[in-house]
């Protein structure tokens, strides 16, 4: 019986395994089946975008939707992936000096601009050159590149994996052209005054040099207000849209696939040092201790931003957590009894005017003058002409009657150092920082330049927001970065009848690709 | 250049990146999976100072005249590869080396150096990072002996100050923080680690019905990985986008083979699609499939891969997400499928007993990323899978085998 039992079993072993091996081609396929085709359609809230990185003016929201466009054409030397590591993307090798002076890299070969120019030493250090810092000098020629600096930077890395330092080349009619996934195919701009949507159709390059792109095109709508934005999505009319932070709730509440970025905003209010009213020391402390902070992020904003008491966002600084800026209104009060009356009605009423337009910019606006009132300090809230639904003016030229500003700041440089610098020349508060030590990348020194900074109490950062996107049930391999890229060109749509592979027209030259390249 | 604790590769700055593909271009030597080294009975061997993926060392001079790296190359190559077959031996010899160890120690010395402390202190060790909880405690537990070799700083008396080590995490570091208590206020002293450096995830947790082993893992990108026997032998083939490694997996440990270069135009893409196919079990031969091109291949001493022109990967050639297994103990078939996901989650393998096609499929394992690529190996009774691993962004191969047993 032993025996009989173990010869069924060899005998049925047998006939599964002669089955397997006939089956063994088809079983051992891949387990993803990537989609290639379709139209991507997005939906973003700014309408004045623009392509040209020199354009760009950092730390507004304009230029983040500008930046997000522009990834789709345009690619970096090196990308971050989301495990810290620097990813070559057109430079394939760096190396630096021991002081961090003079870098070098290596270009990827055989990539070509979408004109068909091949991409070059020259040509890359033409476009750095326009984008980088002063101290920082780019050269190039054939398959190199070579950056130079007086000052050690330590963090070139991040500078060139963030921020606006695209490659580029200046073509015919100073139209600009990139190796990026897609290219602009058309742009339409607002037929009519009372229209503020602008479209653009950008379609996939076959000869990008990661590899093509999943989707055929990306058909992208901006300008629409968020209500619209939202409906859309709801409808099926997009694909992918952004979401403003004050309809996130409401968009997951209504089994929306929303997805949030770590915290890339900073709503908070800048004290103008060339006003008589912002040189009172004891005003600025006053106005940072009535702030409710928690009752703006949790009651105004519904939790979906939080209390933020840096300038630098915790995930991008890694020390936001030590800053304190608890509400103390009796501290306020104190304060505010302690100056002359004089002193006192010369600085009141404090003019806040609200350099971020949209309704969101002004609901904090006025929470901030009802807290300031709370702490006996009393506030008007002047607004700006709004022009765009939700646009921002980090340092914009002040009225002379106008001590506060509300600002907003979106982060740009995945170099803390670098994000720090800009944000502080943007805001033009004072900064007694040596030039030594603004060119270190020393966590320590930077805490200690941060400390400094809020501890003049110049600009009192108020909440920190993720950006938020919906995305339609459709879209497939979303993998985008913490800070907010969005690796487009890695997505792809569930199609009835997509192809699996990729047309047969695509040109022959060699490159990582997903998930590995861009994780 | 250091080792973690994982031996996994890691870029440091000063040092030269290059990338794997520019350096297959100038390279002849074979790649050795950095975690399949045999640990030795005794260290001996120093520190590495290079690794596989990272080459040079601080400085490399530059010539304005000439390509800065072909001319050192072959040299800074060669010297990387023996460094690299040491590299494991070195981690585990020399935990210093690891630059997270440093960091602690280095951490704990400022700690030391701060004056007017408000001793003795109790330690408060929060790690908010992605940082394993076993990494943590190993740490702790340095830092503790750290200070406590040095002077009696630290007590266990609840009521005593805290000192607060704070771990966090940020886009590219590390940053470990202490918040000293001392007569002059709190004092704050930060060290960073880049967050390169090393993985920061635990073994993932297997079921019982299935058992899985890491076979190898890498930061190069894995199509497919595939075990077959042929002539006495058990081999593993890993496919990369233009690369063909191949291991022995007679012994308990996987020991290189050979690395073949596949011949051919690459077509890039953004899919990992590639196969490996024996056509015929017990037999050498194989074909790859790669987009635009199909390769023949020959196991032998040394392998061989030809691919023809004009041979092209036909469109929806790419089909199973699932592969058979039989049970050694009563051989019944049973089905292993992945998510019919995309890369962006990680998987969950299903086992569908296929004697009863109705009955829901059970989930065996929880993969640590998306299923790439799933074979079966010629006994069927296991099989390999090819997953990218979400939390650390490597490629790793399992072998993953049915056990009638828990």
């Amino acid at each position: 019986m032993r025996f009989i039992a173990s010869r069924w079993r060899a005998t049925t072993r047998l006939a599964l395994l002669a089955g397997i091996a006939v089956l063994q081609p088809l079983g051992a396929g891949a387990a993803k089946h990537p989609r290639y085709g379709g139209t991507l359609r997005v939906e973003l809230r700014d309408a004045a975008i623009t392509l040209d990185p020199r354009a760009w003016k950092r730390g507004t929201l304009e230029s983040a939707a500008s930046e997000r466009v522009a990834a789709l054409v345009f690619d970096r030397l090196v990308s971050l992936d989301s495990y810290g590591r620097f990813q070559p993307q057109l430079a394939v090798e760096w190396s630096h000096d021991a002081a961090a002076k003079r870098w070098q890299f290596r270009l990827r070969d055989g990539v070509k601009f979408t004109d068909e120019t091949q991409l070059t030493g020259t040509e890359v250090a033409a476009a750095l050159q326009r984008l980088l810092p002063p101290p920082l000098q780019a050269s190039g020629r054939g398959e190199t590149l070579i950056v130079q600096s007086a000052a050690p930077v330590p963090d070139l890395l991040e500078l060139l994996a963030s921020g606006s330092y695209f490659v580029y080349r200046i073509s015919t009619g100073e139209t600009l052209v990139g190796t990026g996934p897609f290219f602009v195919a058309e742009s339409s701009t607002p037929a009519t005054s009372d229209s503020k949507t602008t479209h653009y159709l950008l379609k996939a390059n076959e000869s990008c040099w990661a590899g093509r792109p999943f989707v055929d095109n990306i058909d992208l709508t901006l300008g629409l207000p968020a209500l619209r934005r939202l409906l859309d999505l709801q409808l099926g009319r997009a694909d992918l849209i952004e979401i403003a932070p004050e309809l996130a709730r409401r968009a997951a509440q209504e089994s929306l696939r929303v997805w949030a970025s770590s915290p890339v905003i900073t709503f908070g209010l800048r004290f103008d040092p060339t006003q008589p009213a912002a040189s009172n020391a004891r005003l600025r402390e006053a106005l940072s201790n009535s702030l409710d902070r928690a009752t703006v992020a949790n009651v105004l904003l519904q939790k979906q931003a939080e209390p933020a008491s840096a300038l630098l966002p915790q995930w991008l600084s890694g020390y936001a957590f030590l800053f304190d800026m608890d509400t103390n209104l009796e501290r306020a009060k104190e304060l505010r009894a302690a100056q002359s009356p004089a002193t006192a009605s010369a600085s009141g009423p404090l003019r806040l005017r609200v350099d971020a337009p949209g309704d969101l910019a002004k609901l904090v606006a006025e929470r901030v003058a009802v807290n300031a009132r709370q702490g006996g300090i009393a506030v008007q809230v002047v607004a700006r002409p709004v022009q765009r639904e939700f646009s921002a003016t980090a340092s914009s030229p002040s009225e002379p009657s106008t001590a506060l500003h509300l600002f907003v700041w979106h982060v740009t440089s995945l170099s803390p150092r670098m994000e720090l610098d800009a944000l502080l020349k943007s805001m033009a508060v004072p900064d007694s920082t040596s030039s030594t030590e603004a060119s270190s990348a020393d966590p320590a020194q930077l805490l200690a330049r941060e400390r400094r900074i809020l501890g003049d109490r110049y600009l009192l950062p108020i909440v920190a927001l993720p950006e938020y996107a919906g995305l339609g049930a459709n879209v497939r391999n979303w993998m985008p970065s913490r800070w907010g890229e969005w690796h487009l060109a890695d997505v792809w749509l569930d199609l009835p009848d997509a192809a699996t592979q990729p047309p047969v027209n695509s040109s022959a030259s060699s490159g990582p690709a997903a998930p590995g390249a861009r994780p | 250049m250091s080792n973690n604790a994982r031996g996994t590769p890691f870029l440091e700055r000063g040092q030269l990146y290059i990338d794997e593909e520019a350096r297959r271009k100038f390279s002849w030597a074979e790649t050795v999976p950095d975690n399949q080294s045999p640990v030795p009975a005794s260290c001996s061997l120093a520190p590495s100072p290079l690794e596989t993926n990272v080459l040079s060392s601080a400085f490399i001079p530059v010539s304005a005249n000439k390509n800065f790296v072909r001319g050192t190359l072959h040299i800074v190559i060669l010297f990387s590869m023996v460094a690299s077959a040491a590299a494991p031996f070195a981690g585990q010899c020399a935990a210093r080396e690891d630059p997270l160890h440093e960091a602690i120690a280095s951490l704990a010395s400022e700690v030391l150096a701060v004056r007017n402390v408000q001793s003795p202190l109790r330690l408060d060790w929060r790690n908010q990072s992605a940082l394993s909880a076993a990494e943590s405690e190993a740490l702790q537990s340095q830092f503790s002996s750290e200070l406590a070799s040095l002077s009696s700083l630290l007590s266990d008396d609840p009521s005593a100050q805290p000192l607060r080590i704070i771990l966090r995490d940020t886009a590219t570091q590390f940053v470990i923080v202490a918040r000293v208590p001392s007569a002059d206020g709190e004092q704050i002293r930060l060290v960073q680690v880049s967050r390169a450096a090393f993985s920061a995830l635990d073994v993932p947790q297997t079921t019982p019905s299935l058992q899985k082993q890491l076979l190898l893992k890498q930061r190069e990108p894995i199509l497919d990985a595939v075990e077959h026997s042929a002539a006495g032998s058990n081999v593993l083939l890993v496919l990369g986008r233009e690369t063909l490694w191949a291991y022995a997996t007679a012994q308990t440990q996987l020991e290189s083979r050979g690395v073949t270069h596949i011949p051919g135009p690459n077509r890039p893409s953004r899919a990992l699609v590639g196969n490996i196919h024996f056509p015929k079990a017990e037999d050498a031969h194989f074909l790859l499939e790669l987009p635009g091109k199909v390769c023949n291949g020959t196991l032998s001493e040394k392998i061989s891969v030809e691919c023809p022109s004009g041979s092209t990967l036909k469109r929806g050639s790419a089909v199973a997400s699932a592969v058979r297994l039989i049970a050694p103990c009563d051989y019944n078939a049973w089905t292993l499928s992945s998510d019919d996901g995309d890369w962006s989650k990680p998987d969950h393998l299903f086992l569908r007993d296929t004697r009863s096609a109705a009955v829901e499929r059970v989930v065996a394992l929880e993969a640590p990323g998306p299923v790439l690529a799933l074979s079966s190996v010629p006994d069927s009774a296991s099989g390999t899978a090819v997953v990218w691993n979400l939390s650390t962004g490597e490629y790793e191969v399992y072998r993953f085998s049915l056990a009638c047993h828990n």
